[in-house]
């Protein structure tokens, strides 16, 4: 009896999203361990403060985005010498985990990908991978949180990065 | 880090340190008479001394402010090869720290290095804030307490230089 009860209260946990459920946690965490790789984790109560903190009225926008986050993991290493495969490799993983491309920059030597996993407007996960020559940094960001396809298409808006005024397509 | 540590040591007067939490006070007494071990405290007082420094700077002028509102800062620090030192000590500092309520807010681990950023937090206003750094050498705490705002954590978080910002700064680049 008592073991079921422990059971139940896993599973409950586990899809209440106690667990930790970004990308990088599930299958890049033999990487995490390593000396060479560097990881960097903003937790849930550091949006939660980021999220007091009073905005100015051209901030409007990014701040209500950040409102709906929940975590923000970095796993990056500038020495691990078989970056640029792993690059390739993450791209597959993610892919293959439900995860969509939802924009490619292409600058020089350098590819930012950014893919999304999404449920019927729902962006659970939003995460960026950066790929430079096969000198460069290994770089992969991953956002969870509570993201509609237009809080994306604003805060591109907003940033006024070049190319990202594609992304306000995405909403129609 | 090294840096923030460098400028406290610089404005040290006092060596007692007194601290507002439990676990740091357990450790700073099991090794404050040991050869290797090195505790600051930068009180309040002399912290609004410096918030009076005059400033056109509006940034600067901001963590004046902010420095005026801190009760007291204390730097912990102790080496591993220091005779007395026990890695179950360690473990125990980290323990404690989790039960009494501390927030985690960032982790960054970097090689050998972790840091862990914790803050205690009631209702909006921040009263304690913990930065453990655990490198193979040694094993630092920096603690900040009294009326912290957000906007100064805010800074400091900018300034722990975080690889792959650069990355941040080229995508703003791409604005200009």
């Amino acid at each position: 009896m008592k073991r079921l009860i422990i059971i139940i209260i896993g599973v409950l946990l586990y899809t209440s999203g106690f667990s930790q459920e970004d990308v990088i946690t599930k299958y890049f965490s033999e990487y995490e361990r390593r000396d060479d790789f560097t990881t960097i984790i903003i937790t849930s109560k550091m949006f939660q403060l980021i999220a007091q903190i009073p905005e100015s009225e051209d901030e409007e926008d990014v701040m209500n985005v950040i409102r709906k986050l929940n975590g923000l993991k970095i796993l990056t290493s500038s020495e691990y010498p078989e970056r640029a495969e792993l690059s390739r490799k993450a791209v597959k993983i993610i892919s293959d985990k439900g995860f969509e491309e939802l924009m490619i920059i292409k600058e020089g030597e350098e590819e930012i990908k950014f893919l999304i996993h999404e449920d019927d407007g729902h962006i659970s996960e939003f995460v960026m991978l950066i790929a430079e020559d096969d000198d460069g940094d290994f770089f992969l960001m991953t956002m969870t949180g509570n993201l509609q396809l237009e809080d994306i298409s604003r805060l591109s808006k907003t940033l006024d990065i070049d190319g990202f005024e594609h992304l306000d397509k995405v909403d129609n | 880090m090294k840096t923030y540590l460098i400028l406290f040591s610089l404005l040290l007067s006092s060596i007692t340190a007194f601290s507002q939490s439990q676990a740091v006070m357990d450790f700073h007494n099991k090794y404050k008479d040991s050869g290797k071990y090195l505790s600051v405290r930068i009180d309040g007082g002399l912290l609004n001394l410096l918030s009076g420094i005059e400033t056109n700077d509006e940034e600067a002028r901001e963590m004046l402010d902010a420095m005026g509102k801190i009760d007291a800062i204390n730097v912990h620090s102790i080496d591993r090869d220091e005779d007395d030192f026990q890695e179950s000590d360690i473990d125990r500092f980290k323990r404690d720290v989790k039960k009494e309520k501390y927030d985690e807010l960032m982790i960054v681990r970097d090689g050998d290095a972790n840091v862990d950023f914790l803050i205690k937090e009631k209702k909006g206003k921040i009263s304690d804030l913990l930065l453990v750094v655990d490198e193979t050498d040694e094993f630092v705490i920096v603690s900040i307490s009294g009326e912290i705002d957000m906007k100064t954590i805010a800074k400091i978080t900018d300034n722990l230089d975080i690889k792959g910002s650069e990355h941040m700064d080229k995508l703003e680049d791409k604005q200009n």
